[in-house]
């Protein structure tokens, strides 16, 4: 599956006097698993919204292959963005049943698959006569998925495909996803806030923290840039000196630290009293993100 | 466009088979109770029949609703492009007021062709008769003003609310305006007082500014597709 490159430069976005949006740039090259996370209000669907042309910007450009995604079907064709669903909508109930998505879907996706819509249909055990607002909030996510999935779209955008899910349905998710990566080599933008879960899945981690972009990066190169350090207080500091240190933990005289960066220093300081263990995507997203919060 | 047509035309025909049916129902039902040819059978059906027309622009107002809400979410939300989208529904208007104008003729033409008598008590049936494309423009400007109060309702509840309701509190009082001078004859009234002129000029004003309401309401229609924000 031939997916271009999908470029923002300069995206600038705000509602009313609340910028959310800042002068963000992203690049997102063909053919890799990228997920997208950030904290409740980072901007994640407003940043996809406008990626897909459906939320407008104040100003920067979006682009595929070098042509403008605003208004340009050739480029809406190769990109499906599959929304979490919403039981309301417009504040009334979402009376929208699932087979008007899957029709709609037979309509605007040019590659969609229907046999295997119908296959998944079957494996999550959904109604098609059911309304939207009917559904449980795992149900609806299994709509999500297998809108994604089925349209075989060259760029794949999920919002929260995992919001809901129980664990066994979270890990067939996760299969699926992989399975036809493996089949297809199509891009996926997965925005999820079970990251430990998904971390596995990203090649690529996109960090959004409060409308700009901390990291888009390897997944294994970034979480191999952190370490927790922890021990005496006065050694830890002493190990930590001139490393970036995120966050600080403290009980009594034991100091648990994580740091980020120079590991010929950190391997170095094995040799000290202290302890240095991994930190998980998940562990590394708090340090970056948490903002003392999590402490 | 073809896409945003045909997404549109799969719900129109399920819409229009609502009001088919509804046609069937009040016939039939009129049929049934005897109320062809006999004036002292007066029931619902009569009164739907008498009404058809406003039935009529009652759905279409609601349906343009759903078009520009639900719709033209879902649409864009699939990767519609939003200049497509809105002559999709340009199409799909036209298609709905030349199927329903067709419909309101049948219905207006229906108790001639199975020599019915059947009392046309508020002259609604064939208030179109004399300039027979003004049913059409009529529709046409309802479903602007359906999809327009849904546009609005997106964006503020409150100001969607109020446009919503005022709009139905007119087509019900231009609706028992229309069955009350007719029944009491009023209007016949009125053309004999000093403001008579007015009585007398009032559907060309009215159709002057419907066209114009129209249009107008098409540019806002364009303006807020442009600018939506799919959720």
């Amino acid at each position: 599956m031939n997916a271009g490159i999908l470029k923002a430069e300069g995206l600038c976005k705000s509602y009313k006097d609340k910028e959310v949006l800042h002068n963000l740039d992203l690049t997102i090259e063909p053919g890799k698993i990228y997920g997208l996370i950030g904290r409740n209000g980072a901007g994640k669907t407003t940043l996809l919204g406008i990626l897909t042309a459906q939320n407008t910007k104040n100003s920067g450009s979006v682009t595929y292959n070098g042509q403008p995604v605003w208004e340009n079907q050739r480029a809406l064709n190769d990109i499906c963005f599959s929304r979490e669903l919403q039981a309301t909508l417009f504040s009334g109930p979402n009376n929208l049943k699932v087979k008007h998505y899957l029709k709609s879907a037979a309509i605007y996706y040019p590659n969609w698959d229907m046999d295997y819509a119908l296959r998944l249909l079957d494996e999550f055990k959904l109604e098609t006569k059911k309304k939207i607002s009917q559904l449980s909030k795992g149900q609806m996510s299994m709509v999500t998925i297998l809108i994604a999935l089925a349209s075989r779209a060259p760029i794949t955008i999920l919002d929260e495909p995992a919001a809901g899910l129980d664990v066994v349905m979270r890990e067939r998710f996760y299969q699926l996803l992989l399975e036809d990566f493996a089949q297809t080599n199509r891009t996926f933008i997965v925005s999820t806030h079970i990251i430990e879960e998904a971390a596995s899945v990203f090649e690529r981690v996109i960090i959004l923290d409060e409308g700009r972009i901390l990291e888009n990066t390897d997944t294994e190169e970034l979480i191999g840039q952190f370490r927790y350090v922890s021990g005496r207080d006065d050694v830890v500091d002493q190990v930590c000196n001139g490393l970036q240190v995120l966050s600080t933990h403290q009980m009594g005289r034991h100091k648990t630290v994580a740091v980020r960066g120079d590991m010929a220093k950190l391997e170095a300081a094995r040799e000290a009293d202290v302890d240095i263990a991994p930190m998980n995507l998940q562990n590394v997203f708090v340090s970056l993100c948490g903002h003392g919060d999590a402490q | 466009m073809v896409k945003s047509f045909r997404f549109l035309l799969s719900y129109s025909w399920v819409n229009l088979g609502a009001v088919f049916g509804f046609a069937a129902i009040v016939i039939v039902g009129c049929y049934i109770t005897g109320v062809p040819g006999n004036p002292n059978v007066g029931n619902l059906f009569e009164t739907y029949y008498a009404m058809f027309p406003t039935m009529i622009l009652l759905c279409l107002f609601l349906y343009a609703f759903a078009m520009c809400t639900n719709n033209l979410n879902l649409g864009l939300s699939m990767g519609a492009r939003r200049r497509d989208f809105f002559w999709a529904i340009q199409g799909n208007m036209a298609f709905y007021a030349v199927v329903c104008w067709g419909l309101q003729l049948f219905m207006s033409a229906f108790p001639a062709l199975a020599n019915w008598e059947i009392r046309d008590k508020w002259a609604l049936l064939d208030l179109f008769d004399g300039r027979v494309w003004v049913f059409p423009l009529v529709c046409m400007v309802l479903m602007v003003l359906g999809c327009l109060s849904g546009l609005v309702l997106v964006k503020s509840k409150i100001l969607g609310t109020i446009l919503v309701t005022i709009s139905i509190f007119v087509m019900i009082f231009v609706s028992a305006f229309m069955i009350l001078s007719a029944d009491t004859g009023v209007m016949n009234y009125l053309v004999e007082t000093e403001w008579g002129w007015l009585w007398t000029t009032l559907p060309r004003i009215m159709i002057a500014v419907l066209s114009a309401g129209a249009v107008g309401g098409e540019f806002l229609i364009w303006k807020v597709v442009q600018r939506y924000v799919v959720r």
